[in-house]
């Protein structure tokens, strides 16, 4: 169920009133949050609820296995265990009929005929998400960075945690295993902090994200848009992928808060990163800091030299691509990272006794980079991505161009007053610091604004294809 | 073990659930207030770009234009005929309104247009020219969503200070921002190959009112197959609707009545008799001064948009080819 629908407003006051019935029995509340999880996962198709048992189930026994045996390749076999039985899940589901049926173009290229039948299989909500969360715990273990769980009902409710199972943030085990051991408290910080993330989630995707999708889809949607549209549209896009997903994850935060979790914060004001190791720092921090740790690192990060290191930044930055899906757009749009990062990284070291650049400078190097990532990630095949790229070139302004350009202006607006607020104060729970009067003036605005699009037939979250 | 502690009270819980409930009561009764003080802009709801075409057809009705000549029917007339360009072509060059509008809504409705815009315009229209595709006389296609769309402008224009409210309008003045301000501040996409051409339903409306109420259908027709041929049959529950119809044409005003052509591989060998044929009987309730039968049954594929409408192309060409009809029969041209 979207987080934007009755369905869930429903589920969630049941879950709220039961969980403050329960509040005086932790095993109760762990076997609470468990079921109210897998019926949350359910509810999207019954039958993806097996996955997500199978990995947890998994992991779980993988988890007790490393805790009872200290031999090395006994303890290297069930790592192995682990991650072929999740990445093999993932690469199942979602890379399977894409891989099959590349390869069989590129053998037809050299004229060996294989016919592919794609499975066509359904890819479950929410998979790329559960199973590195769940592969995080296994490695973790294995690192002897964390005691591994004994008890299933705690490790389960850790994996399929309902506020961030379907679209994160993706949860360390350190940090989110060990609130299922422990009392927690509710404090009103907490629900107020809860209440706040909520509304601004909501407003977010319902007011802003769902407002500028159709203006990406005029972009995006259609043949040969000019130049300046083309430049629009893909800012469109970039503020409809942020409000959408980090709102995602601000609900999620707001919802875990309720009900006493901390969540990770995923968003930090990206684009107002100067470089693209900053936006790095800042966009998605939950999977990029779990490829920094999981991939980055043992492939020895920075730590083998330049050329490795060069290595190092374009292998992950390309897997990143691939874990957002198996197109070839996703690929790019990996690999222009990738090759971004490495230039920033040469370029930092180049000038490392040097005047920085102006700080508007940078910023403006960062975000045309950025953009034109963004326009290879949401083109629809590789022959959008040469088409729009050469539209870039014809500078002409359509009619309703003005309307366009006004639609996005409005749009952008309360969300750039917000954050460059949470960026002067340094918080992005800084409008909790108003006065009563000031807090009710601007939740009952986010409330009108949600009231005002809520009826419309609920569109997904961007990053539930994922 | 304890699972969770609640370190607030009742009241706290109160404080800050209260915060957005009062917020959003505040400013509703704010909205409210404003609407009751005429301080809000006039409604303009959020429309599809069907309902954009209908809410400026029905403005148009219901407003002074200086037409003489007034074309009457479904969007196929509306996406046939260019009206300044039809005009230019008459003798006389007399104003042309086209209020074509859509399939679904039934004769009786552009009956009613038609009266509407005679009421607000009296001893003008000369030449009522009523086009409609050949599906309609099979009156297979009734949008009962577009005819309550139509009769709740109707209504609201009777009785423009009546917005329907539920509980949610009055906390959250929903069906206010709705209607007075969101569209103010947002213009709503088209889609597909009509936001190419126009981009948003703002500047479908402006070029309605530019071109006296034509549209340009900017798709591409794509035969599915060849071999279907179309062979529309007149309904006799026409019967009532083209009388009435004939009704609503204003005594010193002319009634000509045709129908738009067909792409040429829907139309078969046979079908511009069938045309003549179909037009001849259903003239025998309709009356008119003038059955257009001197206009072709079928135009090439590539002059339409979809099956029913024509491209910009095809109006171009059907607008010639309708003036030269028009202007032929002498005695039916409207006296300046």
């Amino acid at each position: 169920m979207l987080f934007h629908s009755n369905d869930f407003l429903f589920f969630l006051g049941g879950v709220l009133l039961v969980y403050y019935l329960v509040r005086r029995w932790l095993a109760a509340r762990n076997v609470l949050i468990l079921l109210a999880s897998y019926v949350f996962y359910g509810w999207w198709d019954y039958r993806f609820v097996v996955l997500l048992l199978f990995s947890s189930v998994l992991d779980f026994a993988v988890g007790l296995g490393l805790g009872r045996t200290e031999s090395p390749r006994l303890r290297r076999a069930l790592l192995i265990l682990s991650v072929a039985g999740n990445l093999g899940l993932l690469g199942s589901f979602k890379y399977l009929d894409f891989f099959g049926e590349s390869l069989a173009g590129l053998l037809s290229v050299v004229g060996v005929a294989v016919a592919w039948e794609p499975f066509g299989w359904l890819l479950p909500v929410g998979i790329s998400f559960y199973t590195f969360q769940s592969l995080s715990y296994t490695i973790d273990v294995y690192r002897r960075q964390i005691v591994p769980t004994t008890n299933p009902v705690q490790f389960l409710g850790y994996v399929a945690f309902f506020p961030q199972l379907v679209a994160g943030p993706i949860e360390r085990a350190a940090h989110l295993l060990p609130q299922f051991q422990r009392t927690l408290r509710i404090d009103a910080a907490a629900v107020e902090r809860g209440v706040w993330l909520i509304l601004w989630g909501l407003f977010k995707k319902v007011a802003l994200a769902d407002n500028l999708a159709p203006l990406v889809e005029m972009v995006y949607g259609v043949s040969a848009p000019a130049g300046p549209i083309v430049v629009l549209g893909t800012v469109a896009f970039a503020l409809q992928i942020y409000c959408d997903f980090s709102a995602y994850s601000d609900i999620a935060r707001g919802v875990a808060s309720l009900l006493g979790f901390d969540l990770m914060l995923n968003f930090d004001r990206p684009y107002l990163a100067t470089s693209l190791r900053d936006f790095w720092r800042r966009w998605h921090i939950s999977l990029s800091t779990w490829l920094r740790d999981y991939l980055y690192a043992p492939l020895g990060g920075n730590r083998r030299g330049r050329q490795r290191t060069y290595f190092n930044l374009g292998l992950t930055m390309l897997l990143a691509g691939i874990w957002h899906g198996a197109a070839a757009q996703f690929i790019l749009w990996g690999i222009w990272h990738g090759l971004g990062l490495m230039v920033n990284r040469w370029w930092t070291e180049r000038r490392a006794h040097r005047r920085p650049w102006p700080g508007w400078l940078a910023w403006s190097v960062t975000m045309a980079f950025i953009l034109y990532g963004w326009l290879l990630f949401r083109a629809e095949s590789l022959e959008q991505v040469r088409e729009l790229t050469g539209a870039l070139a014809v500078w002409s302004w359509p009619p309703w161009g003005g309307s366009f350009g006004w639609n996005l202006l409005v749009l952008f607006l309360p969300l750039a007053l917000m954050e460059a607020w949470q960026h002067y104060r340094r918080s992005d729970l800084v409008p909790l610091s108003l006065p009563w009067w000031g807090k009710a003036a601007l939740q009952g605005a986010l409330c009108i604004g949600i009231a005002a699009f809520w009826e419309r037939e609920a569109a997904p979250f961007i990053y539930f294809q994922f | 073990m304890r699972s969770h502690g609640y370190e607030l009270g009742g009241r706290e819980i109160l404080r800050i659930l209260l915060a957005p409930v009062l917020g959003a009561a505040a400013l509703s009764a704010l909205l409210h207030a404003a609407e009751a003080l005429h301080s809000l802009p006039d409604p303009r709801p959020i429309d599809n770009p069907d309902e954009t075409l209908l809410r400026c057809k029905f403005e148009m009705t219901r407003t002074r234009h200086p037409a003489r000549v007034v074309l009457v029917g479904d969007s196929s007339c509306a996406a046939a005929v260019d009206a300044p360009e039809l005009a230019r072509r008459l003798p006389g060059q007399p104003p042309v309104l086209n209020l074509g509008l859509i399939i679904g809504l039934g004769m009786d409705i552009y009956a009613d247009a038609l009266d509407e815009f005679v009421k607000a315009n009296p001893g003008q229209v000369r030449l009522v020219v009523l086009l409609v595709t050949p599906q309609l006389l099979t009156h297979e296609d009734r949008s009962v969503a577009h005819q309550q769309f139509w009769r709740r402008l109707s209504w609201n224009s009777e009785n423009p200070s009546a917005l329907r409210v539920g509980p949610l309008d009055l906390w959250l003045g929903r069906s206010l921002m709705q209607t007075r301000v969101v569209p103010r501040l947002l213009h709503v996409p088209l889609k597909g190959r009509a936001a190419e051409f126009y981009g948003f339903t703002t500047e479908f409306q402006r070029y309605l009112l530019a071109r006296d109420g034509s549209m340009v259908d900017p798709g591409s027709y794509h035969p599915a197959r060849r071999g279907a041929t179309v062979v529309p049959t007149l309904s006799p529950e026409l019967e009532e609707q083209s009388r009435r119809f004939r009704q609503s044409v204003p005594r010193n005003a002319r009634l000509a009545v045709g129908l738009t052509p067909l792409p040429e591989s829907l139309a078969g060998r046979e079908y511009p008799r069938h045309r003549d044929s179909l037009l001849q009987q259903w003239n025998r309730w309709l009356e008119a001064d003038l059955v257009l039968t001197n206009l072709p049954a079928a135009l090439p594929d590539g002059l339409f948009a979809t099956p029913g409408h024509l491209n910009q192309r095809g109006q171009a060409r059907w607008t010639g080819l309708l003036g030269a009809a028009l202007s032929s029969q002498g005695e039916t041209l409207p006296a300046e």
